[in-house]
Protein backbone atom coordinates (compact mmCIF):
# COMPACT_ATOMS: atom_id res chain seq x y z
CA UNK A 1 0.00 0.00 0.00
CA UNK A 2 1.16 3.88 -0.64
CA UNK A 3 1.66 5.89 2.11
CA UNK A 4 -0.41 9.24 1.33
CA UNK A 5 2.78 11.10 2.40
CA UNK A 6 5.05 9.26 -0.05
CA UNK A 7 2.77 10.66 -3.07
CA UNK A 8 5.17 11.67 -5.66
CA UNK A 9 4.08 14.97 -7.42
CA UNK A 10 2.75 13.77 -11.16
CA UNK A 11 4.57 15.14 -14.13
CA UNK A 12 1.59 16.33 -16.03
CA UNK A 13 2.30 20.18 -15.56
CA UNK A 14 5.35 19.98 -17.45
CA UNK A 15 6.49 21.30 -21.05
CA UNK A 16 10.27 20.13 -22.38
CA UNK A 17 11.74 23.29 -23.89
CA UNK A 18 15.56 23.68 -25.39
CA UNK A 19 18.42 26.03 -23.84
CA UNK A 20 21.28 26.15 -25.95
CA UNK A 21 20.19 22.90 -27.30
CA UNK A 22 19.75 20.84 -24.01
CA UNK A 23 16.30 20.07 -23.44
CA UNK A 24 15.04 20.97 -19.69
CA UNK A 25 11.74 20.45 -18.46
CA UNK A 26 9.59 24.24 -17.69
CA UNK A 27 7.21 23.75 -15.17
CA UNK A 28 3.94 25.39 -15.08
CA UNK A 29 1.79 26.07 -12.51
CA UNK A 30 -1.63 24.80 -13.17
CA UNK A 31 -5.08 23.10 -11.39
CA UNK A 32 -4.51 19.57 -11.17
CA UNK A 33 -6.67 17.58 -12.72
CA UNK A 34 -6.12 14.16 -11.68
CA UNK A 35 -5.28 14.25 -8.04
CA UNK A 36 -8.42 17.09 -7.03
CA UNK A 37 -10.70 17.18 -4.34
CA UNK A 38 -12.58 20.39 -5.18
CA UNK A 39 -10.84 22.48 -7.79
CA UNK A 40 -6.96 21.02 -8.06
CA UNK A 41 -5.81 24.24 -6.85
CA UNK A 42 -3.58 22.14 -3.57
CA UNK A 43 -2.17 19.73 -5.79
CA UNK A 44 -1.53 22.01 -8.25
CA UNK A 45 0.88 23.90 -6.57
CA UNK A 46 2.22 20.66 -4.80
CA UNK A 47 2.94 19.46 -8.30
CA UNK A 48 4.83 22.72 -9.11
CA UNK A 49 6.76 22.95 -5.83
CA UNK A 50 7.46 19.56 -5.92
CA UNK A 51 5.90 18.96 -2.41
CA UNK A 52 3.25 16.46 -1.15
CA UNK A 53 -0.05 17.91 -1.40
CA UNK A 54 -1.30 17.01 1.85
CA UNK A 55 0.76 19.37 3.53
CA UNK A 56 -0.90 22.21 1.06
CA UNK A 57 -4.05 20.74 1.90
CA UNK A 58 -3.94 21.10 5.52
CA UNK A 59 -2.25 24.10 5.75
CA UNK A 60 -4.78 26.11 3.33
CA UNK A 61 -7.84 23.81 5.76
CA UNK A 62 -6.33 25.01 9.14
CA UNK A 63 -6.09 28.94 7.74
CA UNK A 64 -9.17 28.96 6.51
CA UNK A 65 -10.36 29.09 10.12
CA UNK A 66 -7.95 32.11 10.38
CA UNK A 67 -11.43 34.19 9.50
CA UNK A 68 -11.69 32.72 6.16
CA UNK A 69 -8.15 33.63 5.47
CA UNK A 70 -7.73 30.01 3.20
CA UNK A 71 -10.88 30.39 1.86
CA UNK A 72 -10.30 33.15 0.40
CA UNK A 73 -6.74 32.76 -1.33
CA UNK A 74 -8.14 29.35 -2.16
CA UNK A 75 -11.01 31.54 -4.34
CA UNK A 76 -8.15 33.69 -6.07
CA UNK A 77 -5.73 30.85 -6.89
CA UNK A 78 -8.17 29.32 -8.66
CA UNK A 79 -9.52 32.31 -10.35
CA UNK A 80 -6.23 32.89 -11.78
CA UNK A 81 -4.47 29.59 -11.64
CA UNK A 82 -5.55 27.84 -15.37
CA UNK A 83 -6.57 24.33 -15.00
CA UNK A 84 -4.83 21.59 -16.93
CA UNK A 85 -6.70 20.01 -19.53
CA UNK A 86 -3.98 17.52 -20.55
CA UNK A 87 -5.69 14.99 -18.14
CA UNK A 88 -9.43 13.81 -18.89
CA UNK A 89 -11.49 13.46 -15.34
CA UNK A 90 -12.64 10.12 -16.58
CA UNK A 91 -9.01 8.88 -16.19
CA UNK A 92 -8.74 9.56 -12.51
CA UNK A 93 -9.23 6.21 -10.89
CA UNK A 94 -11.55 5.11 -8.75
CA UNK A 95 -8.57 4.48 -6.39
CA UNK A 96 -7.37 7.63 -7.01
CA UNK A 97 -10.72 9.06 -6.32
CA UNK A 98 -11.41 6.97 -2.77
CA UNK A 99 -7.84 8.36 -1.67
CA UNK A 100 -8.73 11.50 -1.91
CA UNK A 101 -12.08 11.11 -0.56
CA UNK A 102 -10.54 9.70 2.59
CA UNK A 103 -8.26 12.74 2.73
CA UNK A 104 -10.83 15.10 2.52
CA UNK A 105 -12.92 13.12 5.47
CA UNK A 106 -9.85 13.08 7.46
CA UNK A 107 -9.31 17.03 6.81
CA UNK A 108 -13.03 18.05 7.41
CA UNK A 109 -12.99 16.23 11.04
CA UNK A 110 -9.96 17.92 11.49
CA UNK A 111 -11.50 21.25 10.97
CA UNK A 112 -14.47 20.70 12.80
CA UNK A 113 -12.58 19.58 15.92
CA UNK A 114 -10.23 22.96 15.72
CA UNK A 115 -13.07 25.37 15.23
CA UNK A 116 -15.13 24.10 18.06
CA UNK A 117 -12.23 23.75 20.11
CA UNK A 118 -10.11 27.38 19.83
CA UNK A 119 -12.30 29.35 18.20
CA UNK A 120 -14.96 31.29 21.12
CA UNK A 121 -18.25 31.77 19.61
CA UNK A 122 -18.13 35.53 17.69
CA UNK A 123 -14.17 35.71 19.31
CA UNK A 124 -13.00 35.05 15.35
CA UNK A 125 -15.95 35.84 13.28
CA UNK A 126 -16.33 34.90 9.30
CA UNK A 127 -14.12 37.13 7.35
CA UNK A 128 -14.50 39.96 9.93
CA UNK A 129 -12.43 42.08 7.60
CA UNK A 130 -15.34 42.73 5.30
CA UNK A 131 -17.40 42.66 7.89
CA UNK A 132 -19.95 39.50 6.92
CA UNK A 133 -21.07 37.87 10.88
CA UNK A 134 -19.64 34.68 11.95
CA UNK A 135 -23.83 33.40 11.93
CA UNK A 136 -23.59 33.41 8.28
CA UNK A 137 -20.89 30.91 8.19
CA UNK A 138 -23.12 27.88 8.75
CA UNK A 139 -25.72 28.26 7.02
CA UNK A 140 -23.43 29.28 3.49
CA UNK A 141 -21.09 25.98 4.49
CA UNK A 142 -23.86 23.54 4.84
CA UNK A 143 -25.32 24.86 1.63
CA UNK A 144 -21.97 24.41 -0.02
CA UNK A 145 -21.45 20.78 1.13
CA UNK A 146 -24.48 19.43 0.36
CA UNK A 147 -24.14 21.10 -3.64
CA UNK A 148 -20.95 19.61 -3.36
CA UNK A 149 -22.05 16.11 -1.82
CA UNK A 150 -24.57 15.86 -4.44
CA UNK A 151 -22.44 16.90 -7.53
CA UNK A 152 -19.90 14.32 -6.48
CA UNK A 153 -22.70 11.63 -5.71
CA UNK A 154 -21.26 8.82 -7.86
CA UNK A 155 -17.37 9.19 -6.92
CA UNK A 156 -18.49 9.28 -2.98
CA UNK A 157 -20.89 6.19 -3.37
CA UNK A 158 -17.96 4.26 -4.45
CA UNK A 159 -17.53 1.83 -1.38
CA UNK A 160 -15.44 -1.47 -1.24
CA UNK A 161 -17.70 -3.23 1.74
CA UNK A 162 -18.03 -7.01 0.91
CA UNK A 163 -21.29 -9.34 1.47
CA UNK A 164 -20.43 -11.32 3.99
CA UNK A 165 -18.86 -10.36 7.74
CA UNK A 166 -15.72 -12.48 8.01
CA UNK A 167 -12.38 -11.82 10.08
CA UNK A 168 -9.53 -11.16 7.87
CA UNK A 169 -6.47 -12.40 9.08
CA UNK A 170 -4.42 -10.69 7.47
CA UNK A 171 -3.34 -7.04 8.93
CA UNK A 172 -4.88 -7.59 11.64
CA UNK A 173 -3.83 -6.16 15.11
CA UNK A 174 -5.86 -8.45 17.84
CA UNK A 175 -8.63 -11.04 16.28
CA UNK A 176 -9.54 -8.77 13.13
CA UNK A 177 -12.94 -8.07 13.91
CA UNK A 178 -12.87 -4.46 13.78
CA UNK A 179 -11.05 -4.47 10.15
CA UNK A 180 -13.88 -7.61 9.44
CA UNK A 181 -16.04 -5.10 10.59
CA UNK A 182 -14.63 -1.93 8.46
CA UNK A 183 -14.88 -3.98 5.49
CA UNK A 184 -18.30 -5.15 6.05
CA UNK A 185 -19.81 -1.42 6.36
CA UNK A 186 -17.23 -0.05 3.53
CA UNK A 187 -15.92 2.30 6.10
CA UNK A 188 -12.08 3.08 7.23
CA UNK A 189 -10.98 0.58 9.69
CA UNK A 190 -9.37 3.78 11.75
CA UNK A 191 -13.18 4.74 12.49
CA UNK A 192 -13.89 1.83 13.59
CA UNK A 193 -10.65 0.42 16.05
CA UNK A 194 -11.24 4.21 17.64
CA UNK A 195 -14.84 3.52 18.54
CA UNK A 196 -14.09 0.10 19.83
CA UNK A 197 -12.05 1.55 22.00
CA UNK A 198 -14.16 4.71 22.97
CA UNK A 199 -16.62 2.29 23.25
CA UNK A 200 -14.60 0.40 25.62
CA UNK A 201 -13.42 3.08 27.83
CA UNK A 202 -17.11 5.23 27.98
CA UNK A 203 -18.57 1.60 29.28
CA UNK A 204 -15.77 0.68 31.61
CA UNK A 205 -15.11 -2.69 29.52
CA UNK A 206 -18.21 -3.62 28.00
CA UNK A 207 -16.69 -3.19 24.39
CA UNK A 208 -13.91 -5.57 25.04
CA UNK A 209 -16.51 -7.99 25.61
CA UNK A 210 -18.04 -7.10 22.65
CA UNK A 211 -14.87 -7.49 20.58
CA UNK A 212 -14.23 -10.78 21.51
CA UNK A 213 -17.86 -12.18 21.36
CA UNK A 214 -17.53 -10.61 17.40
CA UNK A 215 -14.34 -12.36 17.42
CA UNK A 216 -15.32 -15.34 18.51
CA UNK A 217 -18.84 -15.38 16.39
CA UNK A 218 -17.58 -14.73 13.47
CA UNK A 219 -15.99 -16.65 10.47
CA UNK A 220 -12.19 -15.93 10.22
CA UNK A 221 -11.33 -14.72 5.93
CA UNK A 222 -9.26 -17.36 4.47
CA UNK A 223 -5.61 -16.34 3.25
CA UNK A 224 -6.29 -17.05 -0.69
CA UNK A 225 -2.50 -17.93 -1.94
CA UNK A 226 -2.02 -18.08 -5.73
CA UNK A 227 1.06 -20.02 -6.83
CA UNK A 228 2.79 -18.72 -9.82
CA UNK B 1 -28.37 4.11 -7.76
CA UNK B 2 -30.30 6.51 -6.86
CA UNK B 3 -30.08 10.15 -8.56
CA UNK B 4 -30.33 12.15 -4.61
CA UNK B 5 -27.76 11.71 -2.31
CA UNK B 6 -29.80 12.02 0.83
CA UNK B 7 -27.05 13.32 2.99
CA UNK B 8 -26.52 16.31 0.53
CA UNK B 9 -29.90 17.23 0.29
CA UNK B 10 -30.38 17.30 4.62
CA UNK B 11 -27.11 19.81 4.34
CA UNK B 12 -29.06 21.80 1.73
CA UNK B 13 -32.24 21.67 3.65
CA UNK B 14 -30.39 22.66 6.91
CA UNK B 15 -28.86 25.78 5.23
CA UNK B 16 -31.94 26.75 3.68
CA UNK B 17 -33.69 26.77 7.08
CA UNK B 18 -30.45 27.82 8.79
CA UNK B 19 -30.49 31.11 6.42
CA UNK B 20 -34.54 31.70 7.02
CA UNK B 21 -33.87 31.48 10.74
CA UNK B 22 -31.60 34.22 10.32
CA UNK B 23 -33.83 36.33 8.54
CA UNK B 24 -36.24 36.02 11.56
CA UNK B 25 -38.39 33.71 9.11
CA UNK B 26 -38.38 30.30 11.30
CA UNK B 27 -38.41 31.02 14.68
CA UNK B 28 -36.86 27.30 16.60
CA UNK B 29 -33.98 26.54 18.67
CA UNK B 30 -30.90 25.20 16.86
CA UNK B 31 -31.11 22.01 18.53
CA UNK B 32 -35.00 21.79 17.54
CA UNK B 33 -33.43 22.29 13.96
CA UNK B 34 -30.35 20.33 14.06
CA UNK B 35 -32.43 17.00 15.92
CA UNK B 36 -35.24 17.23 13.13
CA UNK B 37 -32.85 17.26 10.45
CA UNK B 38 -31.03 13.84 11.65
CA UNK B 39 -34.41 12.07 12.17
CA UNK B 40 -35.11 13.34 8.43
CA UNK B 41 -31.70 12.34 7.13
CA UNK B 42 -31.58 8.38 9.31
CA UNK B 43 -35.76 7.68 7.78
CA UNK B 44 -34.30 8.67 4.25
CA UNK B 45 -31.00 7.32 4.25
CA UNK B 46 -32.89 3.46 5.76
CA UNK B 47 -35.68 3.93 3.73
CA UNK B 48 -33.16 4.69 0.33
CA UNK B 49 -30.71 1.64 1.50
CA UNK B 50 -32.55 -1.36 2.95
CA UNK B 51 -31.68 -4.01 0.97
CA UNK B 52 -28.93 -2.37 -1.08
CA UNK B 53 -25.91 -4.18 0.30
CA UNK B 54 -25.05 -0.92 1.80
CA UNK B 55 -24.13 -1.42 5.26
CA UNK B 56 -22.33 1.51 6.44
CA UNK B 57 -24.79 3.78 5.12
CA UNK B 58 -27.91 1.89 6.80
CA UNK B 59 -26.11 1.55 9.93
CA UNK B 60 -25.22 5.70 9.48
CA UNK B 61 -28.82 6.15 9.11
CA UNK B 62 -30.36 4.33 11.82
CA UNK B 63 -27.64 6.08 14.43
CA UNK B 64 -28.90 9.65 13.37
CA UNK B 65 -32.16 8.88 13.42
CA UNK B 66 -31.32 7.67 16.93
CA UNK B 67 -29.62 10.64 18.09
CA UNK B 68 -32.16 12.82 16.67
CA UNK B 69 -34.33 11.21 18.73
CA UNK B 70 -32.63 11.76 21.96
CA UNK B 71 -32.14 15.50 21.20
CA UNK B 72 -35.89 15.33 20.68
CA UNK B 73 -36.23 14.22 24.16
CA UNK B 74 -33.78 16.32 25.55
CA UNK B 75 -35.32 19.28 23.68
CA UNK B 76 -38.92 18.35 24.72
CA UNK B 77 -38.98 16.58 28.02
CA UNK B 78 -37.69 17.65 31.78
CA UNK B 79 -34.75 15.87 32.12
CA UNK B 80 -33.38 15.69 35.40
CA UNK B 81 -30.04 14.20 34.92
CA UNK B 82 -28.56 14.10 31.86
CA UNK B 83 -26.26 11.52 33.16
CA UNK B 84 -28.62 8.97 33.19
CA UNK B 85 -29.27 9.37 29.85
CA UNK B 86 -26.14 8.90 28.02
CA UNK B 87 -24.85 5.74 28.89
CA UNK B 88 -28.58 3.50 27.91
CA UNK B 89 -28.62 5.79 24.67
CA UNK B 90 -25.08 4.55 23.54
CA UNK B 91 -26.00 1.47 24.07
CA UNK B 92 -29.36 1.50 22.51
CA UNK B 93 -28.16 3.48 19.66
CA UNK B 94 -25.52 1.03 18.84
CA UNK B 95 -27.57 -1.78 19.39
CA UNK B 96 -30.57 -0.58 16.99
CA UNK B 97 -27.92 0.09 14.55
CA UNK B 98 -26.81 -3.21 14.39
CA UNK B 99 -30.50 -4.78 14.87
CA UNK B 100 -31.00 -2.92 11.51
CA UNK B 101 -28.42 -4.24 9.72
CA UNK B 102 -29.40 -8.11 11.27
CA UNK B 103 -32.72 -7.19 9.23
CA UNK B 104 -30.83 -6.10 6.35
CA UNK B 105 -29.67 -9.58 6.12
CA UNK B 106 -30.98 -11.57 8.06
CA UNK B 107 -28.22 -14.69 7.76
CA UNK B 108 -26.14 -12.82 9.87
CA UNK B 109 -27.51 -13.93 13.28
CA UNK B 110 -24.16 -12.20 14.91
CA UNK B 111 -25.29 -9.16 14.67
CA UNK B 112 -28.70 -9.92 15.73
CA UNK B 113 -26.65 -11.33 18.94
CA UNK B 114 -25.09 -8.03 19.39
CA UNK B 115 -28.24 -5.39 19.31
CA UNK B 116 -29.87 -8.05 21.37
CA UNK B 117 -26.60 -8.03 24.15
CA UNK B 118 -26.67 -3.92 23.60
CA UNK B 119 -29.86 -3.13 23.94
CA UNK B 120 -30.46 -4.99 27.16
CA UNK B 121 -27.27 -3.78 28.59
CA UNK B 122 -29.40 0.19 28.17
CA UNK B 123 -31.65 -1.30 29.45
CA UNK B 124 -30.07 -2.80 32.38
CA UNK B 125 -27.86 0.63 32.90
CA UNK B 126 -30.93 3.01 32.71
CA UNK B 127 -33.25 0.50 35.08
CA UNK B 128 -30.24 -0.16 37.70
CA UNK B 129 -28.64 3.47 37.91
CA UNK B 130 -29.27 4.00 41.10
CA UNK B 131 -28.48 1.21 42.51
CA UNK B 132 -25.04 0.19 41.25
CA UNK B 133 -21.95 2.59 41.91
CA UNK B 134 -20.20 1.41 38.78
CA UNK B 135 -23.17 2.19 36.68
CA UNK B 136 -23.06 6.23 37.84
CA UNK B 137 -18.94 5.95 37.61
CA UNK B 138 -19.22 4.97 33.87
CA UNK B 139 -22.15 7.12 33.26
CA UNK B 140 -19.76 10.43 34.63
CA UNK B 141 -17.11 8.96 32.61
CA UNK B 142 -18.88 8.96 29.24
CA UNK B 143 -20.24 12.20 30.10
CA UNK B 144 -16.51 13.61 30.25
CA UNK B 145 -15.59 11.61 27.22
CA UNK B 146 -18.19 13.43 24.70
CA UNK B 147 -17.53 16.84 26.70
CA UNK B 148 -13.93 16.51 24.67
CA UNK B 149 -15.86 15.20 21.18
CA UNK B 150 -13.35 18.01 19.44
CA UNK B 151 -10.25 16.09 20.34
CA UNK B 152 -11.44 13.16 19.14
CA UNK B 153 -12.43 14.52 15.76
CA UNK B 154 -8.95 15.51 15.69
CA UNK B 155 -7.26 12.29 16.67
CA UNK B 156 -10.22 10.94 13.87
CA UNK B 157 -8.97 12.84 11.36
CA UNK B 158 -5.17 12.84 12.01
CA UNK B 159 -5.65 8.96 12.40
CA UNK B 160 -7.69 8.67 8.75
CA UNK B 161 -4.99 11.07 6.85
CA UNK B 162 -2.09 9.31 8.08
CA UNK B 163 -3.63 5.48 7.90
CA UNK B 164 -1.98 3.45 4.75
CA UNK B 165 -4.78 1.69 3.81
CA UNK B 166 -7.32 2.97 1.33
Amino acid sequence: MQNIFDEEPKPENRSILFKDDEPYIRKRLKRSNSNRIFFGVCAGLAEYYNINPNIIRLIFALSALLGGLGVVAYTILFLFIPANDSINNAEVSSKAQLLNNKILLGITLIIIGFYFLIIPPNYFPFLFWIKIPSTLLFPFVFLLIGIWLQKNYRSISLSNSQRKFQRPLEGRLLLGASIGLAQYFGAHTIIVRFLFILFAFTTLGFGIILYLLIALLSQPKEVVIIDE
Amino acid sequence: MNRVSPLALTFIVLGVILFLKLFGEIIASETHIYGNMLLFYGIVSVFMNMGKQRKGVLFLGVFSFMLGVLLYVMNNFDIMSTNRMILPALFFIFGSGFLFIYFDDLSETIFLIISILLILAGYFTFAFYDSFELIRFSASISKKTLDYWEYLFIIIGVGIITDRRI
